[in-house]
């Protein structure tokens, strides 16, 4: 299998699991 | 609960982005590369409709937060465009994956590549203008403004490959099969979800402090 596919796979996953990471930090509202 | 559902989706996009990775359909015979490389469409369509949507989302909250001025309708405008940026970037990256195969050069500066770049740094700037800004209502007034003047990025990165001299094919002209495009509905399909589960997971995490 062309190699681009495992790297789109690996990228795919990365994406997703960075965005649950930010997610679980959460957003920081500053006190108004 | 909001554990539970992220990991049912999760779990389900996994699954279905593996099972299209090894074997999703593909043409028997492509004359300019690897068959198998079309299988990199199941993987970076979702992630680039997926930015589609999460601007959108951004341009719509930026909108109504400056009808409105509830604040909440701001925080989800961040949210989903510090989401939208890192799915736009994987959609960048696993198409050049596909264009290095096929277009036999990863980086050509194609419009959609170069509209697609822009819209991005559009949003990348969206974000460092937020948190640059000390005063809360100022940040959120003057991001809203620019996430609804950035999406103009969006529709030009939708409609260059077909407005300019573009290598980015058109989906509908791809040599692909009922069950090829059943199976990447159902792949944009649980990558939407995914994406939403993500956003609201990410929305509920919100912290109440300076900096």
């Amino acid at each position: 299998m062309y190699w681009g596919v495992y790297v789109s796979l690996a990228i795919y996953i990365l994406v997703v699991f960075v965005a649950i990471a930010i997610g679980k930090r959460g957003v920081r509202i500053e006190e108004e | 609960m909001k554990y539970k559902i992220l990991l049912l989706v999760l779990v389900i996009d996994l699954a279905i982005l593996f099972y299209s990775a090894f074997f999703g359909y593909i043409p028997e015979f492509l004359p300019y590369g690897d068959p198998t490389s079309y299988r990199i469409l199941y993987i970076h369509i979702p992630l680039a409709w997926n930015m589609y949507f999460a601007f959108t989302l951004t341009m719509v909250c930026s909108l109504l937060y400056l009808l409105k001025e509830n604040p909440k309708y701001d925080v989800i405008a961040f949210c989903s465009a510090v989401l939208g940026v890192l799915y736009g970037g994987g959609g960048i990256v696993t198409g050049m994956m596909w264009a290095s195969e096929v277009w036999k050069a990863a980086w050509s500066w194609d419009p959609r590549q170069t509209t697609t770049l822009i819209a991005l740094l559009s949003y990348i700037g969206y974000a460092a203008l937020r948190m640059s800004i000390a005063d809360v209502e100022k940040a959120r007034a003057i991001s809203s403004v620019y996430g609804v003047a950035a999406y103009i990025t969006i529709p030009l990165s939708y409609i260059s490959s077909m407005a300019f001299r573009s290598l980015h094919t058109q989906l509908p002209h791809q040599p692909l099969g009922i069950e090829a495009y059943g199976l990447l509905a159902f792949k944009v399909l649980t990558s939407f979800a995914l994406f939403i589960a993500i956003l609201n997971f990410y929305y509920s995490s919100l912290k109440v402090g300076r900096g």
